[in-house]
């Protein structure tokens, strides 16, 4: 078991249960979507993850380690998110973002390796190195930021809803560099909106409600699950035809 | 005696100027390092007139105020005029302040740097108490009423506040003017109290003390600046007995109160049941201080080791702030089932009274003027007689060298939706920034029912009738739901300022229950009504955005601007939301151009949709000929999607 998590409580304040003893695993090598309703607590789990959030009780562990929550500690453990809205560096250069991806590292060789690596991924980020990150368009912000989640070389990447804000062409490119991303062999966790897209890439999903798992399966299965075709993929006869396909 | 009255006196005039300052600075976010200089303007305009013209002192004080608030248009109208920000506004109002220490120097009226020695000490307790409460009141009402609002929805993002069609400078103006006025009645206050002044008492040092009040009490209250002012005068006062300690001590509370609190004691919240512990907290530390110094004197006198001395002042304080913070916890748990029902009868007592003057007052109200027309409702199908509502012409906007926006031909049938896609950075959200005035147009018109709105300001152009949503929301943070779609409402408040101020029962109350009507039907609208008085900051995303739709909507727009509506929902949710968008269009009252990267929701919503691409239109068409138009397929859409018109 790559990363699990046991147990885990986390409050706003003292009235709101954000997350409700979440249990839940990550083996090595997966894709692994969290999909579920707007306030459900999925960025407030992946903010618990990274420690940015304290879990009131509960435990978060890598391969048996358990992890403080602390973020530089969670980098260290090989745990990396890639924000909502992506969260880049706005006054800084592309190639500075990246770096700072690495900052924890300090074997400059293979940064250098993984570099080239991300722009075999995203090729555009090689023609905007120079550029302030603020001033790319939205779809090359979110390669930035998945480059800069992997420029720590995590053991699993957190992606947090990688399409938000993205035209069809990009969401489409973001998936198959997702798709890569994992064939190469970083573990993903995967937090989206768009539940067509979340389910059909992972190798098993998880459904939050309300701060808690009420299903979890194969993604193929919960495609199929007619609960969450009502309550997340809408009845529109787009998901007919995916499921169809 | 005197002793504890001068303590009074001191903080309850320096309470009277920070609370006027959190009126500007603590809501709009404006650091002021010069408001000392408004206190010298009261201070010496009211001293004049009780010194040379031996005028009675409340009248005094009353032309201070008002002068103060004068001068501050001096500094503030060519400051806010260009919109200078924060850090470079702070620096010019520490310019201004040195500058009318300057000019009081070389002054005759004033005498110079010699000051004005034997003013008669007109200041008391009871005038003192009487204004600070009254000083209280004022800011209350005026930050509860629609002018406050707006002034705290400027602080919270102006950005928001001018697309609601709030101006800047006008009310930037008021709050800064009447931030002054309680600097110039504190001014004056203090300089019947000392009986002396001159023009470098009234120092950068007296600005910072004031502004760090504001700060250290928390940005956004009253009940803040009021507790934090007190302890920096009362703490000094306190550590007196600690001779060489006093300092340390004094340092080591600061530090404690900034870690503990890095918002300030009360961050944007006012005195309650609720946050009474807080306060019982702070008075705890405050007499374990008093107890501390007592016992340290005490074992001094005795002869103990200074360190034993020290040791047993601390254990003092240590139980005494413990035992007060329980017994503020009790007494808070106490009260709490108590004060809504106190506070109910009390306001039923005082409702039945206005109701028994009705006959006498209600009737004293002004004229009515009446209310605005709103343009969804008007019959402005007569303008030129066409089915166009907005026609874009050859628009043009560039940021440096990048051409964002190519010459955009643009139109909008009334009673339309229509869908704008494309891919990002194609310049959709620039299109909306042009139309609402964020930016100037470089070149070309935005005809809205054939008049030019191109260029006008962001408040003029919601009168003409435009309204929108953003891509990042912009919410008033820390305002509650209510507030922010209130603030919004089109026509606003009927009531004056003074009104606003003596919180007029016969007009304000009348209003703001009208007000609260319209807003709770919008929120019930986009489905938020339950969710009234939450801070919108605290609400989940997806709310966010629907909030934002029912402030939009409170400008009763005839065109509505979303942008992106349905970003981070999920295609459920992205129905619901086309529902919603749909109970809006109204079969039609409002027009609407919808940005939105969810095809599901562009194609059930738009009869026609239109295509940008580097800024140009490159298609434009029914749902069907969008899809099957190979230019968009490649530039946007990708292959694989097709999706279903319904």
């Amino acid at each position: 078991m790559l990363l699990s998590v046991e147990n885990l409580n986390v409050y706003y304040g003292q009235a709101i249960h954000a997350l409700r003893d979440l249990s839940f695993t990550v083996r090595e090598g997966e894709i692994v979507s969290i999909i579920g309703a707007n306030g459900a607590g999925k960025s407030t789990l992946m903010w618990t993850l990274v420690g940015l959030l304290k879990p009131q009780t509960g435990t978060i562990t890598m391969e048996g380690k358990k992890i403080r929550p602390v973020p530089h500690l969670a980098v260290a453990a090989g745990i990396s998110l890639v924000p909502e809205r992506r969260r880049l560096f706005p006054n800084l250069t592309v190639r500075e973002n990246l770096r700072l991806g690495a900052y924890l590292r300090r074997d400059r060789g293979e940064i250098l390796e993984d570099e080239e690596k991300i722009f075999s991924l995203f090729p555009v980020l090689k023609e905007r190195l120079g550029q302030y990150a603020g001033t790319l368009s939205g779809g090359q912000q979110q390669m930035v930021a998945i480059g800069r989640g992997l420029m720590s070389r995590p053991r699993v990447l957190l992606l947090d809803e990688p399409s938000l804000g993205l035209a069809p062409l990009l969401v489409e490119q973001v998936f198959r560099a997702v798709r890569s991303i994992a064939a190469s062999g970083t573990t993903i966790l995967l937090v989206e909106q768009n539940a067509l897209e979340a389910l059909g890439i992972a190798h098993r999903a998880y459904v939050l409600e309300v701060g808690r798992i009420v299903l979890h399966g194969p993604g193929r299965d919960l495609l199929d699950d007619p609960a969450v075709r009502a309550a997340y993929l809408g009845v529109g006869r787009r998901a007919e035809r995916l499921l169809e396909r | 005696m005197a002793y504890a009255e001068a303590i009074f006196l001191n903080s309850a005039i320096y309470i009277i100027a920070a609370m006027g300052l959190a009126v500007f600075t603590g809501y709009t976010g404006l650091f002021s390092l010069g408001h000392a200089a408004f206190m010298a303007v009261g201070a010496y305009a009211a001293s004049i007139l009780t010194y040379f013209y031996r005028w009675p002192f409340l009248p005094a004080l009353a032309v201070g105020v008002v002068l103060s608030a004068l001068a501050s248009f001096v500094i503030g109208y060519p400051t806010l005029r260009a919109r200078l920000r924060s850090d470079y506004f702070a620096i010019a109002t520490l310019g201004f302040g040195e500058a009318v220490k300057v000019i009081l120097e070389n002054f005759d009226l004033t005498q110079g740097a010699r000051g004005l020695p034997g003013i008669q000490k007109l200041t008391g307790p009871g005038n003192t108490t009487l204004l600070l409460v009254l000083s209280i009141w004022l800011c209350r009402n005026f930050l509860r009423s629609s002018y406050g609002r707006r002034v705290i929805a400027i602080g919270q993002d102006h950005i928001a506040a001018e697309m609601i069609g709030i101006p800047l400078l006008p009310n930037q103006l008021l709050s800064l003017g009447i931030s002054a006025g309680f600097s110039g009645l504190a001014g004056g206050l203090l300089a019947h109290y000392t009986t002396f002044i001159q023009p470098s008492i009234f120092s950068m040092d007296l600005s910072s003390l004031i502004t760090a009040g504001v700060v250290c009490g928390g940005m956004g209250s009253l009940t803040g600046p009021f507790v934090a002012v007190t302890l920096f005068v009362v703490i000094p006062e306190l550590f007196r007995g600690l001779a060489l300690w006093r300092l340390v001590f004094y340092g080591m509370l600061l530090v404690v109160i900034i870690n503990w609190r890095p918002r300030g004691l009360f961050g944007y919240e006012e005195l309650s049941v609720r946050n009474l512990p807080k306060l019982f907290v702070i008075m705890g530390i405050t007499l374990g201080l008093t107890m501390a110094t007592v016992v340290y004197k005490a074992l001094v006198r005795a002869n103990a080791y200074e360190a034993a001395a020290l040791l047993a002042a601390l254990g003092a304080m240590g139980a005494i702030a413990l035992l007060v913070s329980l017994l503020g916890r009790g007494v808070s748990r106490l009260l709490e089932p108590v004060v809504p029902r106190v506070r109910g009868a009390w306001q039923e007592a005082f409702a039945r009274f206005v109701r028994l003057l009705d006959p006498l007052l209600g009737t004293m109200g002004r004229k009515r003027r009446p209310r605005a027309v709103v343009p969804g409702e008007d019959g402005d199908g007569a303008v030129g007689g066409e089915d166009t509502l907005l026609r874009i012409l050859g628009l043009r906007k560039s940021f440096g060298g990048v051409v964002a926006v190519d010459g955009l031909d643009l139109e909008v049938e009334r009673g339309e939706i229509l869908g704008l896609i494309g891919p990002n950075g194609s310049g959709k959200t620039t299109v909306f920034n042009l139309m609402s005035g964020v930016y100037p147009v470089d070149g070309g018109e935005i005809l809205l029912a054939g008049k030019n709105i191109a260029g006008l300001s962001p408040p003029d152009i919601v009168t003409a009738g435009v309204a929108r949503t953003f891509q990042n929301i912009r919410l008033f943070g820390s305002m509650t739901a209510l507030e922010n779609v209130t603030t919004a409402l089109r026509g606003g408040a009927d009531y004056s300022l003074a009104e606003a101020f003596l919180r007029w029962p016969w007009t304000v109350w009348k209003d703001e229950a009208r007000l609260r009507e319209e807003t709770l039907m919008l929120l019930d609208l986009v489905g938020l009504a339950d969710q009234a008085d939450r801070t919108a900051g605290t609400l989940p995303y997806g709310l966010q955005r629907k909030l934002e739709i029912a402030r939009a909507l409170a400008l009763r727009p005839r065109l509505l601007l979303l942008d992106e509506p349905a970003a981070g929902m999920n295609p459920r949710e992205a129905e619901d939301l086309v529902d919603l968008i749909r109970r809006v269009h109204d079969g039609g009252r409002v027009s609407i151009i919808l940005i939105e990267h969810h095809m599901d929701v562009v194609m059930s919503l738009c009869k026609r949709i239109a295509v940008l691409n580097f800024g140009r239109k490159i298609a434009q068409g029914s749902p069907y000929e969008i899809q099957s138009d190979p230019g968009v397929l490649r530039a946007y859409l990708g292959e694989k999607v097709n999706v279903a018109v319904r």
